[in-house]
C-alpha cells in the first residue's frame, strides 16, 4: 500500500521533533514491541476513539495494528510510541491499561493540555492525528455522518438538502 | 549521439500552456513532439476517489510527478500583523514562531501529461482588462504588452474547446460569445454564501468552471463529488490531458514522451536553439528544435534557462536582460471557515462554484493597488470528508471527538480569497548552489517575501471573509493564509513578457528576445498576477495565440 502524503508529513514532523530535542531513536527501541506496550497503546487509542452506539473503537477498527505497521517503517515513530507508553505507565500504580476509565481519561486530558514541546503532548498530538486518519478512512466509522460512500463513482448529485 | 530530425516543433511540458500550443500547431498541420518530465496518469487506475480511504491521499505523486525545488528566503513575521496567523480549532496555531514557513510542499504543482491542470479545481477565468495595465493606469507593477481585446478571441476559442460552464454576465470581462455551457447549480455551502453576500450588498455569481454542467464533446457531466484537486476520474474536468492533448493526439501529428526531462540546450545558427537533450529511459537523447516552446512552469522554465550556460550565454539562455528568474509572484491567498447552523451536506457540490468580483479591479480595494476575488472554498480546501473534520474542526478526544465529528460534518462553510501579488526585490527564483539532481542540474530555489501592499491586501481579504461568515451566522473554526504560510498554487512572472528587451524576456507573442526560435508559453511570462484570477485559461489563450504567431511567421 502506498504511504499517504499525510503519513509522510507526520513522520517528517516527528523527525523534526527528535532532532530539535536531541532524542535518540536508537536501534534498541526499533525492536520488537512488548506486551505491555501493545496493551498500553491499544488502551490509549481506545481512549481517543472509544466505541459508541454508532461505531466501534479504534482497536475494533484495527487502528492499533495499522499504526504499529507505520512504526515499523520509521524508528522515530516507534521511539515516540515507546516514550509515550512509558510515560502513560509511570503513575506509580497499575499499568495504564488497567486503570479505570476515569483515571485513563484524566491522564490523557493532562497530556492534551501539557507543554507542546514535550513528549507527552507531542505523543498525544501526533498519535491522535495518525489515529484519526486510520480510523475515519474506514466506512465502519462513518455511521451517523451524512456520507455513506466515497466520492466516486456515484458522486453527490443534486438535489441537495 | 545522433540528432533526431523529425519534428517541426518541440514543446517542453504538457500543462495548460504546452498542451494548448501543441494542439494549435498540430491543428495547423505541424508535427509536434512534447517532452514531459512527469508521467502520463491513468485516471481510472491512479486516482483514488473510489476507495474508502480516499481522504488520506491528495493527487497521486509517483516518481517524476513533482519538480525539484528548494525554498529560499520567505521573510519574517511582523507581530503587528498577528491577526493574519493561520490556525484551526483542533490544533491551534498552524505556524509557530516568527518566520514565514513553506506549507509542505510550499509550491503545489504536478509534472505529468496535463501538468497542474490535473490537480487544479478548474476555475476558468479571463483577466480583468485593467489588471493588464497596472503601470500605465495605476503606477504600480508592470503592463502587459497586449490588451484584453487582443486575447479575447483566444479566450473564446479555448473556452469552447475545454467546455467552460458559466453565466453570461461577466462585467468588465466583455465577451464576444456566451459560454458553451450553462453554469453549475450552487452547492449547499455556496447557497449560504450567496445569501450572506446579498445581505451585505455584494454581487456574487456562479463561477466560470472548466467542469461540464452537461455532457460535452464525448465527455460526461460532473457528478459533484467535490474533489477535483484529487484528480477527476470522470473526465468532466477540463484538464489539459482530456482536452488539448486528446484533440492533438487525434490529429495524428502529436508525439508525447512522458518521463523525458529536458536537461540541455544546444546553440544553433544565428542565435537560435538548435537542439535539446533529454533523458529517455535513463539514456541521453537529442532532438533538433526548429521551433522550441518552453512550457515547464514559472519555476522549472527559469531553472532550465539559468542552468544551461555556455560560452555564448554565460548567464543562461534568454537572459541578456538579467530578468530570467526575477519578478516571481506567488499566490496571495486567504481562507476563513466556520460552522453554520442549518447547513448540511457542504461536502457535496462543485468546488469554487460561486465567486465575487466586486474587489477584483486594481483600484477596488481602498488604500492599495491590486485587487482580489472571493469564492466559495469549502470543498477546495478539503472539507469533504470526516478526517478533515476530526483533524481541523473538532478538538479533544473520546466521546467529545466522535460526537463532534458527527454533529459538525457537512456544516463547514469556507470563504476563500486570492489577491494581486506585486513582485519585489525579494521575490525571485535562482539556482540553489548546494543542491543538484541526479543528472547534475541545480535545483531551482524559491524566494518570496511579502511587502506592505500584500499585507494590506491580505488584511482586507481576511476582514471581508470574516464579515461574510459572521453574516452567515458562522462560528469560526479555521483560518489560513499567505502571511505565515507560503503555499503557492499559482506562480508567475519569472520570464516576463514585454516590449523592451532590457526589462523583459519574451515579446508580446512570447518569443524570446534573445533567440528567434524559442517561445515560452507558461505563467512565467505573466507581467502581473491579476487580481486573483485563476491563470490556466489565460495561459492556454496566450499559448494558442503564440502558436498562431509561429505559423504565420
Amino acid at each position: 500500500m502506498p504511504a499517504s502524503q499525510a503519513r509522510r508529513r507526520l513522520l517528517k514532523i516527528i523527525g523534526v521533533f527528535f532532532i530539535r530535542y536531541a532524542f535518540d531513536a536508537g536501534p534498541a527501541l526499533a525492536s520488537a514491541t512488548t506486551g505491555l506496550e501493545r496493551s498500553t497503546f491499544a488502551a490509549f487509542l481506545d481512549m481517543l476513539l472509544p466505541r459508541d452506539e454508532f461505531s466501534g473503537s479504534a482497536t475494533d477498527l484495527h487502528v492499533d495494528e495499522k499504526l504499529w505497521e507505520v512504526s515499523r517503517s520509521d524508528p522515530r515513530f516507534r521511539r515516540l510510541i515507546g516514550l509515550g507508553c512509558q510515560w502513560l505507565n509511570m503513575t506509580g500504580g497499575p499499568p495504564f491499561a488497567a486503570l479505570s476509565g476515569e483515571q485513563q481519561y484524566a491522564l490523557v486530558d493532562w497530556m492534551a493540555h501539557s507543554d507542546f514541546d514535550q513528549v507527552p503532548r507531542r505523543f498525544y498530538e501526533l498519535v491522535r492525528e495518525a489515529a484519526i486518519e486510520m480510523y475515519y478512512s474506514q466506512p465502519e466509522a462513518w455511521h451517523g455522518l451524512s456520507i455513506q460512500n466515497p466520492p466516486q463513482p456515484l458522486g453527490y448529485k443534486p438535489p441537495w438538502p | 549521439m545522433a540528432v533526431k530530425k523529425r519534428f517541426d516543433a518541440v514543446v517542453v511540458g504538457a500543462g495548460a500552456g504546452g498542451a494548448a500550443a501543441a494542439w494549435r500547431l498540430c491543428e495547423q498541420g505541424l508535427h509536434v513532439l512534447i517532452l514531459e518530465a512527469g508521467p502520463r496518469f491513468n485516471p481510472g487506475a491512479d486516482y483514488r476517489l473510489h476507495r474508502p480511504d480516499w481522504e488520506r491521499f491528495l493527487f497521486p505523486d509517483p516518481a517524476g510527478s513533482r519538480g525539484d525545488f528548494t525554498i529560499g528566503t520567505l521573510g519574517r513575521l511582523d507581530p503587528a500583523d498577528e491577526e493574519l496567523r493561520s490556525w484551526n480549532r483542533a490544533s491551534g496555531p498552524l505556524v509557530r514562531g516568527n518566520m514565514r514557513q513553506a506549507a509542505n510542499p510550499g509550491y503545489w504543482h504536478v509534472q505529468g501529461v496535463g501538468g497542474s491542470t490535473l490537480h487544479f479545481v478548474g476555475e476558468s477565468h479571463r483577466m480583468h482588462p485593467d489588471a493588464m495595465k497596472l503601470a500605465s493606469q495605476h503606477g504600480a507593477g508592470c503592463d502587459w504588452p497586449l490588451d484584453y481585446a487582443g486575447l479575447e478571441p483566444y479566450y473564446t476559442l479555448c473556452e469552447n474547446l475545454v467546455g467552460v460552464a458559466g453565466p453570461a454576465e461577466q462585467g468588465a470581462r466583455w465577451r464576444s460569445q456566451p459560454y458553451p455551457l450553462p453554469p453549475h447549480p450552487p452547492s449547499p455551502s455556496a447557497r449560504k454564501l450567496l445569501a450572506a453576500g446579498r445581505r451585505l450588498n455584494m454581487k456574487w455569481q456562479e463561477n466560470s468552471r472548466a467542469a461540464l454542467s452537461m455532457p460535452f464533446d464525448g465527455r460526461p457531466a460532473c457528478n459533484y463529488c467535490g474533489n477535483c484537486s484529487r484528480g477527476c476520474p470522470l473526465g468532466d474536468k477540463g484538464s489539459a490531458d482530456v482536452t488539448f492533448i486528446r484533440k492533438a493526439e487525434a490529429s495524428g501529428r502529436l508525439t508525447v514522451k512522458p518521463l523525458c526531462p529536458v536537461v540541455r540546450f544546444h546553440s544553433g545558427a544565428g542565435g537560435t536553439i538548435g537542439s535539446v537533450e533529454y533523458i529517455d529511459n535513463k539514456k541521453l537523447q537529442r532532438v533538433e528544435t526548429p521551433i522550441l516552446i518552453l512550457a515547464a512552469g514559472a519555476v522549472q522554465t527559469p531553472r532550465l534557462l539559468l542552468a544551461n550556460r555556455n560560452r555564448l550565454y554565460p548567464e543562461g539562455f534568454a537572459n541578456s536582460s538579467g530578468q530570467v528568474g526575477r519578478n516571481f509572484m506567488e499566490t496571495l491567498s486567504w481562507s476563513s471557515s466556520g460552522l453554520v447552523a442549518g447547513l448540511s451536506h457542504s461536502h457535496a457540490g462543485l468546488p469554487a462554484d460561486v465567486i465575487c468580483w466586486d474587489f477584483n479591479a486594481p483600484d477596488a480595494i481602498p488604500g492599495v493597488i491590486g485587487g482580489c476575488r472571493f469564492n466559495s472554498a469549502t470543498q477546495e480546501i478539503g472539507f469533504t470528508g470526516p478526517i478533515a473534520y476530526a483533524s481541523r474542526v473538532v478538538s479533544g478526544f473520546g466521546a467529545q471527538l466522535k460526537n463532534g465529528v458527527r454533529t459538525t460534518f457537512g456544516r463547514v462553510m469556507s470563504v476563500g480569497a486570492i489577491g494581486e501579488f506585486l513582485p519585489n526585490e525579494g521575490t525571485y527564483v535562482d539556482l540553489d548552489p548546494s543542491r543538484k539532481d541526479r543528472l547534475g542540474m541545480p535545483f531551482p530555489r524559491l524566494h518570496s517575501q511579502l511587502e506592505r501592499g500584500e499585507i494590506q491586501r491580505l488584511k482586507f481579504m481576511a476582514s471581508q471573509s470574516r464579515r461574510l461568515l459572521k453574516e452567515a451566522g458562522a462560528e469560526l473554526v479555521e483560518e489560513a493564509g499567505a502571511w505565515d504560510n507560503f503555499s503557492a498554487t499559482h506562480v508567475f512572472g519569472t520570464c516576463r513578457m514585454g516590449n523592451n528587451p532590457k526589462t523583459s524576456v519574451v515579446d508580446s507573442h512570447c518569443r524570446c528576445h534573445d533567440h528567434s526560435n524559442l517561445f515560452i508559453t507558461d505563467a512565467s511570462v505573466f507581467p502581473s498576477s491579476g487580481g486573483g484570477e485563476a491563470p490556466s485559461l489565460t495561459i492556454s489563450a496566450l499559448a494558442v495565440r503564440t502558436a498562431d504567431a509561429i505559423v504565420s511567421g
